[in-house]
């Protein structure tokens, strides 16, 4: 929208004002002051989006009903109409728009026309004085400050601000700004407190140390108590020493003294009156045994001589008692002779019948030189081995003799029956010749087979040569080519020597050179095709001639093996092809059929000589047979020898002698037994008679009942009773004598104790030194007394050598014993005790005092504290560093990301921001180069051409009006590229600015306008108005004061 | 026989009562034996002297540190050595940077025959059997004769030599670290390029090295420069078995080390690298295959496993769930070991795979400018986390000193992969949507 008249009826202090703008440019309006430009200004505001309500209108008299009325005429969107609007006073007035032919509401179509820019973007952006451009806040309008600030400044701008945001809460989280807070503040905290506590625990080691020192001190303290302690104690302990050694030292000296009173008496018997007493005891005792053993042996004789014997029985006691005790061996002896009297007749008879077995050449005496001993048995049965082995070797060998011959005999005449069939050659002949004939045949297979080849090798040779002869043949047309070829060379070459004979010599050779080489072309074709066809046939004919003399060969080395006839080289023509076939025998067959035949020459020859190796074994056999028969006769020699040696009937029958051999020793075993049988017959005979002999001469001597008995086992019987009577009486004769005397000897005894008891007592009385018992009973007294005070003294003694031992370091001296005062000791005693007590009682303080420095050092040596808090100090150390990592993590990253941030603060700034950057730069001839906002801040940053960072309100006047005219004219830009087209009004804004700068921003704004953009510039000062003047700007002067009807001047 | 059999306990960097350092998160249970680990390992060092009949003990340096003021180490350490001391056993000290003289002499209670050597112009100390000097233990000193001097007018050896040096902190022993199967001569050159000149060829014939190397055994020309690592591994880099050894020296002057456990927490870094189809089992598998080849030592009986998987995929993205991550954690049980189950705590970093991230084609303007930001060199360097907290303007009741002197622990592909994930987040895109950071990392 571009305002081309401005009617004004009534506005302020204008009244019936017309004015034409340019549509394009800067219009500026020059007036003095008070002469209505920022009046006119407001009108346009004014029509626009109506007057101010209760604006008061300047120059209108009080009290007089002020009334706004006026009309801009617009152009837009190609279009021309006029925007009118009348107010009255308190109104905002009321539009009409005229020249547009729509229906639609005035106010509809003017919001249209105005792109829904609000009345306080014109107010603060497109229509500003001096003083809007003066004030900040005018910027802080929300649509105005997010083109500005940022807050339209995309996605990523969005996402930096919010990591921005993010790194801040980190670090804050992890130690805040003021240090006072967060993760890290804690830890560090903690890290104080540890600290402090280490540094307080550590002084634990100086009292340590002290209670150390105090340990040392307390210890010397109470080993200084203990040794005064030792001391006094020692003392203490001479004093009740001497007071424990006094009273049996003093007993030593009473008792020595009575011991000297009483007379020693030298060598007294220990207990002598005991041994007096119990001497004279026994001594009674052994008179009264001593006299009644005489009476007992006195009647043990008396009894003894009373008792009376057999004299006969007791003069052959001895023999009777023999005899007695042999009766049983003289009974058994009688049985025995009567078995053995039965039993001899038993052998005899076995005897005879033995030697009727043996014959009648057989007598006892035969029989008792007849050696039957085991060494006579083995010696016949060693030569009847010998003898049998010899045999049967012998027969084993005539066994295998005749087996062998037998097999001999008939192989030999199976193989003569073959061999017959060789018709009289030999058998190694026959071998030799058949395999001559088995390498003919291998050699006429080979010779065949060549004679196959060789003949195939001439078909194909012959037929070789008759196709060369059927393809020799030329045509017709060739011979005439190679006519022509000559005929023409001959009448070229003649033609030749004519043309260069008559019309030119050069000519001439032409035509004789072309005729000689049709001819010599002609003539080598010729030639080249018989050399050719000649040189292979020759060849052919060669080998086929060759291959002709191989056959010939071949065929004459066939029929030589195959036994036939050699005839003459069949010729190659009449060489039928099927002759060699018929002419081959089957030698395959025949090389067969002779290896066959060869195999069984082979065997039969193998067959003669295992039959000759058969006949040289006879040989050995029979020659073996005859060693073994000489064997045999020696071992039947010597076997009769043995025969004869042991008296046996010589014979070869080894059985036989050996039941001869077996009846003979029977019967000498019969003659043993009988010839025994009566040797113990006799012998027991013999032995029964002299017992029986013996007892009747001894009963004839005896007399009495025995000797008129006649069995002698009765005799003895008798004997036997009459020999008991008399051991009893005579065992009770010895028994009485042998008491008489046992007493009698115990009586010897007892006069023998007597005497000596009595020796003893005399002896006791001579050692005691007495005569008598009562002498010796006043020395015993004066013994015994000595003997009770010694006692005493040694107890005394022992006691003061106890009391000695118990004290070894101390000394019993004599003079302190003489000097001793029991009371005074005691007193001393007392002393020292209450000295040792108090002592004591040091002792005892001393040792608490070491126990509690004990304790206190024990605790302090086992306390853990400090270990626990070096320990919770490490464990804090160690959170406070990863802490302290994340920490500087968060700081570089922040670092980061403000650099991130400047850079796009500065560089990805919004479109407003750029443009206004621009403008401010031209403005300020350089000096500032950018204006940025921080993201997610409403403050606007200047950076000047040193890079250094100004806000507004470090800026000067001039310099921060020229950077609020830059946003605003970028603003414009802005709008414009939105489609937005207002006219940019301009109440005298550039007062404040320095020449330089003024004229800088007066091309700018020319530039500016010169961008299709309106602009209505006020201005009071002439230079201003004279300076857009001289840059080709039209200004319009206003009059002064208010003029009914303002005179144009200019343009 | 130029020298008597001898046999004697070489252990340094005791370290009692100090505190694990970087454990993580433990569990309640697992405590007690964390905060007394210093003390069984160095329990087990006594026992191993007693039960063995050592001749004597060295301590080479850092048997406690000074500024823990800890009661219980002096009266562990005084315990340990009158048990050793009523045995018959001498110990020989040299203090080390942790646990300087000064330290030493405020250790009351002491054995009287405990040598420590708190100068090295010492004289060496020598150590009888039956009235013969069987070895001479003395403190490290620059005059040593050459080796080819160490004979007396008969040719025979003087005693079995032992030098302690308890500051080898300028020895760059990484490359010897392998000592469990090195043999005498591979680190010969070693020796040449890391020791002293004049100490390769001295006459020593054991020196005991002490400081915070690890265990290392360097040959020299006469005798073995032997550092026993501690007894018991304070921080994730001490990885591995950590113990003492047992050192015997035969009549021919030969010397055989033999290291023996004592740690009962043990530390341990495992790497494991995951590709776009990686599966959790397949993860579980070599998670157990990785641990399998980690052979548990008797003496331990927690493993504090730091795992470091790097990769890409969804498996890897999965990972940092919390409850993936138990679970995965849960499965992999525990081992047998020790005097019963050992028990294992697990802690995770993950490293998205730097390879993966060139390969990966994103869009988002922002995340690329955020990654070539944090890409720069010297982002994560200490000097500028530095200029960050003194940015920050903390006061310093808020603890700036501690956290400026922090900066120097601090792992920087851990904070890079804290900031990798910042800006995934922050930017809303899936982590295989973007370009990881090279070295990132996240630890759990």
């Amino acid at each position: 929208m571009k305002v081309t008249d401005i009617r004004i009826e009534s506005f302020g202090v204008w009244r019936d004002l017309d004015l034409s703008l340019s549509r394009s440019g800067v219009n500026v309006f020059f007036g003095p002051n008070e002469a209505g430009k920022t009046t006119l200004m407001r009108f346009i505001r004014g029509v626009l989006y109506g007057f101010p309500p209760f604006e008061r209108r300047r120059g209108m008299p009080a009290g007089v009903r002020s009334v706004a009325q006026g009309a801009l005429t617009v152009e837009h969107a190609g279009t021309r109409c006029v925007l009118s609007r009348s107010a009255d006073a308190g109104e905002r007035g009321a539009l009409s728009i005229s020249g547009l032919e729509t229906n639609e509401p005035a106010a509809h179509v003017l919001a249209e026309m105005l792109q829904g820019t609000q009345q306080t973007i014109f107010d603060n952006v497109f229509a500003i004085g001096l003083q809007e451009l003066q004030e900040l806040a005018t910027l802080h309008d929300d649509e105005v400050a997010d083109h500005i600030y940022g807050l339209t400044l995309g996605p990523e701008g969005k996402r930096l601000l919010e990591a921005s945001t993010g790194i801040e809460e980190e670090s804050s989280r992890l130690l805040h700004d003021d240090a006072s807070r967060g993760v890290l503040a804690d830890l560090l905290r903690r890290d104080s407190e540890l600290s402090s506590a280490i540094q307080a625990e550590s002084e634990n080691q100086e009292l340590y140390l002290a209670g150390l020192r105090e340990l040392d001190k307390l210890t010397s303290k109470i080993s200084n108590l203990k040794s005064r302690q030792g001391g006094m104690h020692s003392q203490l302990r001479g004093h009740l020493f001497l007071d424990r050694v006094w009273t049996p030292w003093s007993q030593v000296r009473d008792y020595q003294r009575q011991l000297d009173q009483v007379p020693v008496v030298a060598s007294f018997p220990e207990d002598g009156l005991a041994r007096l007493e119990e001497l004279e005891s026994e001594l009674a005792t052994a008179t009264r045994c001593r006299n009644a053993l005489k009476t007992e042996a006195a009647e043990f004789r008396r009894q003894g001589e009373a008792l009376r014997l057999d004299p006969a029985i007791e003069e052959h006691a001895a023999s009777i008692h023999n005899l007695v005790d042999q009766r049983d061996v003289i009974a058994r002896l009688g049985e025995i002779v009567a078995k053995h009297r039965t039993g001899i007749g038993a052998a005899r008879g076995q005897l005879d019948g033995k030697l009727g077995v043996l014959g009648s050449d057989w007598s006892e005496e035969r029989l008792e030189g007849i050696d039957v001993a085991p060494s006579a048995q083995f010696k016949l049965l060693s030569a009847a081995r010998s003898y049998q082995k010899a045999r049967t070797r012998r027969a084993r060998l005539r066994g295998r003799y005749e087996r062998l011959a037998k097999s001999f005999r008939q192989q030999s005449a199976d193989l003569q029956d073959r061999v017959k069939s060789l018709k009289g050659s030999s058998l190694d002949d026959a071998v030799t010749a058949e395999k001559q004939r088995l390498a003919d045949l291998g050699e006429l297979g080979r010779l065949g087979i060549a004679q196959t080849e060789l003949e195939s090798r001439a078909q194909s040779l012959q037929s070789s040569i008759e196709q060369e002869d059927q393809r020799r043949v030329i045509p017709m047309w060739v011979y005439v080519v190679w006519g022509l070829f000559g005929a023409c060379g001959l009448l070229l070459v003649g033609l030749g020597v004519s043309t260069g004979m008559t019309t030119s010599l050069v000519g001439g050779l032409g035509y004789a050179f072309l005729g000689v080489t049709c001819a010599i072309m002609g003539w080598g074709l010729k030639s080249h095709h018989s050399i050719a066809n000649h040189d292979h046939r020759d060849e052919w004919e060669d080998e086929l001639a060759q291959v002709e003399a191989e056959l010939r060969e071949t065929n004459q080395a066939i029929a030589r093996i195959a036994g036939e006839p050699f005839g003459p080289a069949p010729t190659p023509s009449v060489f039928p092809p099927a002759r060699a076939t018929e002419a081959k025998p089957d030698t395959g067959a025949l090389i067969a059929k002779s290896a066959r035949r060869l195999a069984e020459l082979e065997g039969w020859a193998n067959r003669q000589q295992r039959l000759a190796s058969t006949r040289r074994r006879l040989s050995e056999l029979r020659q073996r047979f005859k060693e073994m028969q000489r064997d045999v006769t020696e071992a039947r020699q010597t076997w009769c020898s043995a025969l004869g040696e042991l008296g046996l009937p010589e014979t070869v029958k080894i059985d036989e002698a050996f039941a001869n051999w077996q009846n003979v020793s029977e019967a000498a075993d019969a003659r043993n037994r009988w010839l025994s049988a009566r040797s113990h017959l006799e012998d027991h005979q013999s032995l029964y008679d002299a017992y029986c002999l013996r007892i009747a001469e001894l009963a004839e001597q005896t007399g009495g009942e025995a000797a008129e008995l006649d069995d002698p086992l009765a005799a003895l019987s008798v004997w036997e009773r009459e020999l008991d009577a008399y051991r009893r009486t005579r065992s009770e004769r010895q028994r009485l004598r042998k008491e008489e005397k046992r007493r009698k000897r115990e009586v010897e005894e007892y006069e023998k104790q007597v005497d000596q008891l009595t020796a003893q007592r005399s002896a006791l009385f001579v050692q005691g030194g007495a005569n008598n018992r009562e002498e010796f009973e006043r020395r015993a007294g004066w013994v015994s007394t000595r003997q009770e005070l010694e006692g005493y003294l040694s107890i005394a003694q022992s006691e003061v050598e106890s009391a000695a031992r118990t004290e070894p370091d101390l000394a019993v001296v004599e003079e302190d014993l003489h000097e001793y005062d029991a009371e005074e000791n005691n007193e001393c005693v007392a002393a020292l005790k209450l000295e040792l007590a108090e002592l004591e009682q040091d002792l005892q303080d001393a040792h608490e005092q070491l126990g509690s420095v004990k304790q206190e050092v024990r605790r302090l040596e086992e306390s853990r504290v400090a270990t626990q808090l070096r320990f919770d100090h490490a464990q804090n150390q160690c959170q406070l560093k990863q802490a302290c990592e994340q920490w500087f993590a968060a700081q570089i990253g922040r670092h980061a990301v403000e650099q991130i941030r400047s850079r796009f603060e500065r560089e990805c700034q919004p479109s407003v921001l750029a443009s206004a950057s621009r403008y401010l730069q031209r403005m300020t001839r350089g000096r500032y180069t950018n204006v940025w906002t921080p993201l997610g801040q409403r403050r606007l940053q200047v950076e000047d051409q040193q890079g250094r960072t100004f806000s507004p309100e470090q800026l000067s006047g001039g310099t921060r009006e020229q950077l609020f005219l830059a946003i605003r004219l970028a603003f414009i830009r802005e709008f414009s590229r939105r489609g937005v087209e207002l006219p940019v009004v301009l109440d005298d804004i550039l007062v404040n600015f320095d020449q330089p700068r003024t004229e800088a921003t007066v091309e700018t704004l020319l530039e500016f306008a010169a961008e299709s953009q309106q602009m209505l510039f006020f201005t009071c000062h002439l230079h201003l108005a004279q300076l857009f003047e001289s840059k080709g700007s039209q200004t319009i002067w206003l009059p002064s004061n208010v003029p009914a009807t303002p005179e144009r001047i200019a343009g | 026989m130029p020298f008597e059999p001898l046999r004697f306990v070489h252990a340094c960097n005791l370290g009692l009562d100090h505190q694990l350092a970087d454990t993580g998160p433990l569990p309640e249970e697992t405590h007690t034996l964390v905060q007394e680990a210093t003390f069984e390992a160095f329990e087990r060092v006594v026992t191993l002297c007693l039960e063995r009949r050592a001749d004597f003990l060295l301590l080479s340096g850092n048997s406690f540190d000074q500024l823990d003021h800890s009661v219980r180490a002096q009266s562990a350490l005084s315990g340990g050595l009158h048990r050793l001391a009523d045995a018959g056993i001498r110990t020989f000290v040299s203090p080390g940077e942790l646990d300087p003289p000064i330290a030493w002499r405020n250790v009351s209670g002491m054995p009287d025959d405990v040598v420590l050597f708190s100068d090295p112009s010492d004289e060496p100390v020598a150590v009888l059997r039956d009235g013969r000097v069987i070895a001479k233990v003395g403190p490290l000193r620059g005059d040593y004769p050459p080796a080819e001097t160490q004979h007396d007018g008969a040719g025979r050896r003087h005693a079995f030599t032992i030098a302690i040096s308890p500051d080898m902190s300028g020895l760059d022993t990484t490359e010897g670290n392998a000592d469990f199967g090195s043999t005498a001569g591979e680190n010969a050159t070693l020796a040449e390029s890391l020791l002293p000149r004049h100490l390769t060829g001295c006459g020593v014939d054991y020196l005991a090295l002490g400081g915070s190397a690890s265990r290392t055994t360097i040959v020299l020309k006469a005798g073995s420069a032997h550092h026993p690592g501690g007894t018991q591994g304070l921080s994730p880099t001490d990885t591995g078995p950590r113990g003492c050894t047992l050192v015997d020296v035969g009549s021919g002057g030969g010397i055989e080390t033999k290291f023996v456990p004592t740690a009962p927490v043990r530390w341990e870094r495992l790497y494991l690298h995951l590709n776009a189809p990686s599966t959790r089992g397949h993860l579980l598998e070599r998670m157990r295959a990785a641990l399998a080849q980690c052979r548990p030592e008797i003496s331990e009986k927690i493993w504090l496993c730091q795992w470091t998987i790097q990769g890409s995929g969804p498996l890897l993205e999965s990972l940092y769930d919390e409850e993936t991550r138990d679970e995965i954690l849960d499965s992999l049980g525990s081992r047998g070991a020790g005097e019963g189950r050992l028990q294992m705590v697990h802690s995770i970093c993950l490293l998205p795979d730097a390879q993966a991230g060139e390969a990966t084609d994103f869009n988002d303007r922002f995340l690329h400018e955020y990654f070539e930001r944090l890409a720069q060199p010297e982002v994560f360097s200490p000097q500028s986390l530095d200029e960050h907290l003194s940015a920050a303007a903390l006061p310093e009741a808020a603890g700036s000193h501690r956290l400026h002197s922090l900066i120097a622990e601090l792992d920087p592909d851990v904070i890079a992969g804290h900031a990798h994930r910042l800006g995934m987040t922050l930017f809303g895109v899936k982590p295989e949507e973007g370009r990881p950071h090279e070295g990132n990392g996240h630890t759990y």
